[in-house]
């Protein structure tokens, strides 16, 4: 018991720490030693992605530790999952999103963060890309049964049509089966009220917690 | 006299301590962690590979431009757009997709300093090529800046040869390779009308 506390300590300090030699290393490990994966994911490297979170918030991480940390997660998530991917999909997985940059905007470094980050904390993610039609994120939100459909706009032109995909999706009478996050440098809190997007990210990090709590497992990471 | 002309002779000064703080670094080089500072060392060696800095200008009569009112009081105008290539974007692009956000974010940052640099670099030629003419050059503007519209890219990429340096404008007046910039430089005739600091 001792030692798998000890080796689960050492997951959560390989995630904080962004090492993600070790993070792999673990997770190998907890397949070699046939560990409890759900306690391995629960007591191991949740804890890790959610003290980076915690550390960024207060200051003390900023993004490049905050984006280390999360790949150390998905990169020990990519080790375990072939071993036991109906665990994972008990214990960590928190919902599915589909993301992009709206329509006629071309920039994508934000969304390519914040899809990294959701993805790191659990989520199915889609991303589609940059400048993607209205349209496509609606046919690919109902293909893979998406929870939520994150939308990103850099330019005060191209966040109109934000709102131009809430008013389809109300056409298409597909309103109440996806939630709509909204972002990027534009964007705000007001902005997304007015649009009747369910929420508003300013960071990749708040976008995980708004996800979190819009997707349909309401448990923080 | 009118002008134009394509330039691709840039130089490059990497300042780590600022591509760090651009990444997210807020404590720059003393706080950012060992593998992060391996990381910005290796990704400027990358640079000379990855950027292909062009600039295309051109400086025409006030009458030739579309009557805008930011042309106002100007006599001559310089309009251009400034690019690093697309191959740095490819590389950013590639490192998202295989799973290295870092690198990517890095790599986008020697980008953004890298097209900072180049537009100084463009800007001040034609700060010396308006005072050559005896006229004073205002701050430089791209289409966007309050009282000159997005749209307003269509006309200036109908006067300066942008697709020399491989860039073009998208449906939405955007820049593709997104790491280019746009930009007007008027020429008055009296100096109380620019707002530029100037040598006396």
């Amino acid at each position: 018991m001792e030692s798998t506390d000890r080796l689960l300590a050492a997951m959560t300090a390989a995630v904080v720490e962004g090492d993600r030699a070790a993070a792999e290393a673990l997770a190998a490990k907890a397949l070699a030693d046939a560990l409890d994966l759900h306690e391995v994911i629960e007591r191991g490297f949740i804890p890790g992605i959610q003290k980076v979170g915690e550390l960024w918030e207060s200051g003390e991480y900023f993004l490049p530790e905050l984006i280390s940390g999360a790949e150390c997660m998905k990169a020990a998530m990519a080790v375990l999952k072939p071993a036991f991917a109906a665990a994972l999909t008990e214990a960590f997985r928190r919902g599915k999103v589909v993301i992009g940059t709206i329509e006629g905007d071309i920039h994508d470094i934000g969304k390519n963060l914040v899809a990294s980050m959701l993805s790191a904390n659990g989520f199915d993610v889609l991303d589609l890309g940059a400048d993607v039609k209205l349209a496509r994120f609606i046919e690919a939100a109902e293909g893979m049964g998406a929870d939520l459909i994150c939308l990103s706009a850099l330019l005060t032109t191209t966040m109109l049509n934000q709102r131009r995909l809430i008013e389809l999706l109300k056409e298409r009478g597909l309103r109440g089966r996806f939630k709509v996050l909204v972002g990027g440098a534009p964007v705000s809190r007001k902005w997304a009220a007015d649009i009747g997007a369910d929420g508003y990210g300013e960071n990749a990090l708040a976008a995980v917690k708004l996800a979190v709590e819009l997707g349909p497992k309401r448990r923080l990471a | 006299m009118k002008a134009q002309g394509i330039l691709k002779d840039f130089t490059f000064r990497w300042n780590q301590e600022k591509i760090c703080v651009r990444v997210g670094s807020r404590g720059g080089l003393r706080t950012a962690a060992p593998s992060l500072r391996e990381l910005l060392h290796q990704t400027e060696g990358m640079m000379p590979v990855l950027l292909r800095p062009q600039a295309a200008y051109t400086i025409i009569d006030r009458d030739e431009t579309n009557g805008h009112p930011v042309f106002d009081k100007a006599v001559q105008v310089a309009l251009g757009v400034v690019t690093i290539g697309p191959a740095l974007e490819t590389e950013v692009e590639r490192a998202f997709r295989d799973g290295d956000p870092l690198q990517g974010l890095v790599l986008d940052a020697f980008g953004t300093e890298a097209i900072v640099q180049t537009f100084r670099q463009v800007e001040q030629r034609i700060v010396d090529e308006a005072l050559d003419r005896d006229l004073w050059p205002s701050k430089r503007f791209s289409p966007g800046y309050k009282g000159w519209p997005l749209e307003e890219q269509r006309f200036l990429f109908s006067r300066v040869d942008a697709a020399a340096i491989g860039v073009k404008l998208n449906d939405s007046c955007m820049m593709i390779p997104r790491k280019s910039n746009s930009f007007r430089i008027n020429f008055y005739p009296d100096r109380t009308l620019t707002t530029r600091r100037l040598p006396l």
